[in-house]
């Protein structure tokens, strides 16, 4: 399984890997060109400063062109790729002077002023959404974004958090049970956008 | 395990039986108990609304600047620089330690510690030389027509310059921060020039002067001393 779920299976990756740690740039931009856009989605929603969240973006690629050798193989490339990005998200978390605190949101509060029969626009829904995932703290965050977004299994997810699998679990149930409101609020959304669609 | 231990169990799996990730056994165990089990069916819906909403979210498109990639390839090669500079000190160091491995070795025994007692003085008379130095240093040396080893305001940076860059840009660009190279190039391609920033705060917009330029692959200020 490759991280992305829209990713093609890239065979070709763990070759990709061992010619930018024989120091071939033209891999290194191949690369590149192949993750920025997934890794600076996954940093941006663990760290939400822009500006910090491209610089992080270049430290992973950095640490992807110094330590290409210590591949093994025994991940996807995918995989290891977001570790290293994992990892440098959670420092840089660590160096932001000030972080929001992960408060849960009343059901009210993610739903905003409008009642339920207001949230028929993808906008909304995103927006909801986006406030949601807000409240979750960041590790919930990660593991909700793995594996809804990027379409990575447990095991996975346990090996790109460097935490037991058990605790992938747990976050993931603990995830779901404070975005509730929100999907009660997607849930009657749905539901009534079906029958608008039927009537 | 227990009725109450598999319901658990399951619905702990349900994400990832959505996202179609699980392992046969695990799929096979979830779709068996959902088929009877009511709750996990309703929580399977509720995990499959979620998975289509955060699939289907809009993100903020993001697309690197045109500069960002060879901004990262630049970066690369100052590493790669300063890699081959201590590869270099680590290859003539352990020539060094192999060369007087082999003459202690080749040496006859009572020789050999006599060396190595000359060596032990040797070092012990260096070091307190060393020690005595750093209780009082001595000024330095600096002739009358020196103005300063590095006058105040003056900072250094690391500049590589694009491939076809000529000596006659290279001037330009240094007299717009009236700059001088003071080393370089390396190996591959990285100068060290000293830039004439009157205060510590204008570093930065004669750096910002130097990356908005086409014929500068990198500007990166070093650390003042």
């Amino acid at each position: 399984m490759t991280v992305g779920p829209t990713a093609t299976i890239a065979d070709d990756e763990p070759e990709l890997i061992r010619r930018v740690a024989a120091k071939d740039r033209r891999a290194f931009e191949t690369l590149y060109q192949r993750y920025a856009q997934r890794l600076h989605r996954y940093l941006s929603r663990q760290i939400q400063s822009a500006e910090l969240t491209e610089e992080v973006l270049d430290d992973v690629m950095l640490v992807i062109w110094q330590s290409a050798a210590r591949y093994n193989g025994t991940s996807r490339v995918s995989t290891w790729i977001f570790g290293i990005a994992h990892h440098k998200a959670l420092k840089a978390r660590a160096r932001q002077a000030s972080r929001a605190a992960a408060v849960p949101l009343s059901e009210n509060e993610i739903a905003g002023d409008e009642g339920p029969e207001d949230i028929t626009m993808r906008g909304e829904i995103d927006r909801l959404l986006a406030r949601g995932l807000a409240a979750l703290s960041p590790e919930q965050r990660a593991v909700v974004e793995l594996t809804f977004r990027d379409g990575c299994s447990y095991q996975e997810i346990a090996e790109i958090t460097r935490t037991p699998v058990n605790t992938v679990k747990t976050r993931m149930f603990h995830a779901r049970r404070r975005l509730q409101p929100l999907l009660s609020a997607l849930g009657l959304a749905r539901g009534r956008s079906s029958e608008e669609k039927q009537g | 395990m227990s009725e109450d231990d598999r319901h658990r169990h399951v619905a702990e799996l349900l994400p990832w039986y959505v996202n179609g990730t699980l392992g046969d056994r695990d799929r096979d165990a979830v779709t068996a108990h959902v088929s009877e089990c009511l709750a996990c069916r309703e929580e399977l819906a509720r995990c499959q609304t979620l998975a289509a909403t955060v699939q289907n979210a809009l993100d903020t498109a993001w697309t690197p600047a045109a500069d960002r990639l060879p901004r990262l390839l630049a970066s690369v090669e100052l590493i790669e620089a300063e890699g081959a500079r201590r590869a270099g000190w680590r290859a003539q160091w352990r020539d060094a330690v192999e060369w007087l491995s082999d003459v202690f070795e080749r040496t006859p025994g009572p020789v050999r510690w006599g060396f190595a007692a000359q060596a032990a003085l040797l070092v012990l008379v260096v070091g307190l030389a060393f020690w005595t130095g750093i209780l009082s240093p001595p000024a330095p040396y600096r002739t009358l027509a020196e103005s300063g080893a590095r006058r105040a305001g003056e900072a250094r940076i690391h500049l590589v310059f694009a491939e076809n860059v000529t000596e006659h840009d290279i001037r330009a660009l240094l007299a717009r921060v009236q700059g001088k190279i003071v080393d370089g190039p390396s190996p591959l391609g990285v100068y060290t020039v000293e830039i004439g920033a009157g205060a510590p705060d204008q570093v930065m917009p004669m750096v910002g002067i130097l990356r908005s330029d086409p014929k500068v692959r990198l500007a990166e200020p070093l650390p003042r001393r």
